[in-house]
């Protein structure tokens, strides 16, 4: 997303950088609040709240990719306004993480687990491509 | 406990960097690559699996240090749900194709980045 063209390029990485803070946060702070209560069959690696925790990161990939959608939809004006790099460049992006999903299938098949980790790239592209669909077609309702 | 300054410090001075990198990154190559930001969120999600695989191999990477790059700088220079969106509007672009190509690069190096960082991590260990 290229800034808005009033908008100084310190103030638009400002915001991307204070909506990144608090994504990056929650999606620790949640993956070891829901780790628990999610049955870790797979093996536990050392970091709670990092992969390992598979189905809670795609819990909140799924939920962050919907809420992008409506984001989307709500804010699609070119260039990006202030709230969608607040939100959706900062904040959403920040809070879903593809790197951890890509870990957690690697460990997975490196454990010899490929019925999990195809289950768990199955389920994380459909539920965040009807995830993402549904905020979207939300958002064009406004 | 749910508020640690401390963790909250180390992620945040790690998500900081990777967010902005990952918005220079679509600024920068975004109006002139042919996916415009899909394909640059594709480079530093590759990017970013390969260094997190690295991270999570290597036993000497925990506690503050993890938080501050696996935790904060990994996480948020890889986005899911913009890869995601992306896919979606190739879609109602009328591109399933393009899509279809971007969902296979995205997962196919993704594991393959991952799988190489893990090993790669793993040898940082000393031999005895």
């Amino acid at each position: 997303m290229t800034a808005e063209p009033g908008l100084a390029s310190g103030s638009a990485a400002c915001l991307v950088a204070i909506g990144a803070i608090p994504g990056a946060w929650l999606r620790l702070r949640i993956v070891n609040h829901l780790a628990p209560s999610l049955g870790q069959r797979q093996l536990r690696l050392r970091y709670p709240g990092t992969p390992g925790n598979n189905w809670a990161t795609l819990l909140l990939n799924v939920v962050a990719a919907g809420m992008l959608g409506l984001c989307a939809a709500l804010l699609h004006r070119q260039p990006a306004p202030a709230l969608a790099l607040l939100l959706g460049t900062g904040f959403l992006g920040s809070l879903s993480s593809f790197s951890t999903f890509m870990v957690d299938l690697a460990v997975l098949l490196s454990a010899g687990q490929r019925g999990e980790a195809l289950l768990l790239l199955g389920s994380s592209v459909s539920g965040g491509l009807l995830a993402t669909s549904a905020g979207f077609a939300v958002g064009t309702m406004f | 406990m749910w508020l640690d300054l401390r963790e909250l410090l180390l992620v945040a001075a790690g998500s900081v960097p990777g967010a902005l990198l990952r918005w220079w990154a679509a600024t920068a190559l975004g109006s002139t690559a042919a996916w415009g930001s899909a394909a640059s969120d594709l480079l530093v999600n590759l990017f970013g699996s390969l260094l997190l695989g690295i991270l999570v191999g290597a036993p000497a990477c925990k506690g503050g240090p993890y938080l501050l790059l696996g935790v904060g700088f990994c996480g948020s220079l890889t986005t899911f749900s913009s890869w995601m969106l992306a896919l979606h509007r190739f879609e109602q672009q009328g591109k399933p194709l393009d899509g279809l190509l971007l969902l296979c690069l995205s997962v196919g190096l993704g594991v393959a980045a991952a799988g190489c960082g893990l090993v790669l991590g793993r040898r940082t260990v000393p031999r005895r």
